[in-house]
């Protein structure tokens, strides 16, 4: 298993995602797939900066790998920031009038939604979300 | 560069290209420029074609955008989106906030 370390701030989000692009380089993944891991990465991260840690900037493990039967990619998010579950809160209203009022909400959402399984645990002062894919 | 924004002006139209990422760092640059244009046209076309990732902060920016000009009672409408992209919209309750052309 391969991982990287990284400071949760928005502009090293693109480290995050280059690492587990080259983790998956040889696995035949499809460019729809790819975004959907993407955003699944990006939403992650961006969630452990402004939640776990805002406004103390920490470090976020991500560690990434690709096991068998079935093919599937599971990628760890790893950080020391407050407890902080993500998949606690309820599925947004998705109607025109919520969106218009509401400032985020969604980005859990499309990640539960894209990806085919998604955990949270708050271990030994961490809190480790992670996220599994077919391929 | 993540995402490159190119405008064409036609009188009180304009039409903006995004070229790129539409994401958490992209997103408010990008939405800084759309809230630009929207206080000098009555109408704007966002071209899709060569945008290839909406997150969800570049929804907020897009919602953003759609407050902006149905306030003043302006147009906004999309163009060349992508099938990834517009599931993407399906997913999120996005795809019937905006026109298409």
């Amino acid at each position: 298993m391969n991982s990287i370390t990284v400071p949760a701030e928005e502009d090293r989000l693109y480290e995050v995602t280059e690492f587990v692009d080259e983790q998956l380089a040889a696995y035949d993944c499809s460019p729809k797939m790819l975004m959907q891991i993407e955003i699944a990465i990006e939403e992650i991260f961006i969630n452990i900066a402004s939640y776990a840690y805002n406004p103390i900037v920490g470090e976020t493990e991500v560690s990434c790998e690709v096991l068998q039967d079935p093919l599937r990619v599971v990628i760890q998010f790893l950080d020391g920031g407050k407890p902080f579950d993500p998949l606690a809160k309820e599925d947004p209203d998705r109607s025109e009038e919520a969106i218009d009022e509401r400032e985020g909400g969604l980005g859990i959402y499309m990640v539960k939604e894209s990806m085919d399984d998604v955990s949270y645990t708050f271990e030994d002062g961490k809190n480790i979300l992670t996220i599994q894919k077919k391929l | 560069m993540a995402l490159d924004l190119n405008v064409v002006k036609h009188g009180t139209e304009c039409e903006l290209k995004l070229v790129g990422r539409l994401d958490a760092v992209t997103a408010g640059g990008a939405q800084e420029a759309m809230l630009q244009l929207s206080e000098q046209y009555d109408s704007i076309i966002l071209n899709f074609t060569d945008l290839a990732y909406v997150s969800s902060a570049g929804l907020r920016a897009l919602k953003t955008i759609r407050v902006a000009m149905r306030k003043k009672n302006g147009n906004l409408a999309i163009k060349g989106i992508s099938k990834e992209v517009m599931e993407i919209f399906e997913v999120t309750g996005f795809a019937g906030l905006f026109k298409y052309v």
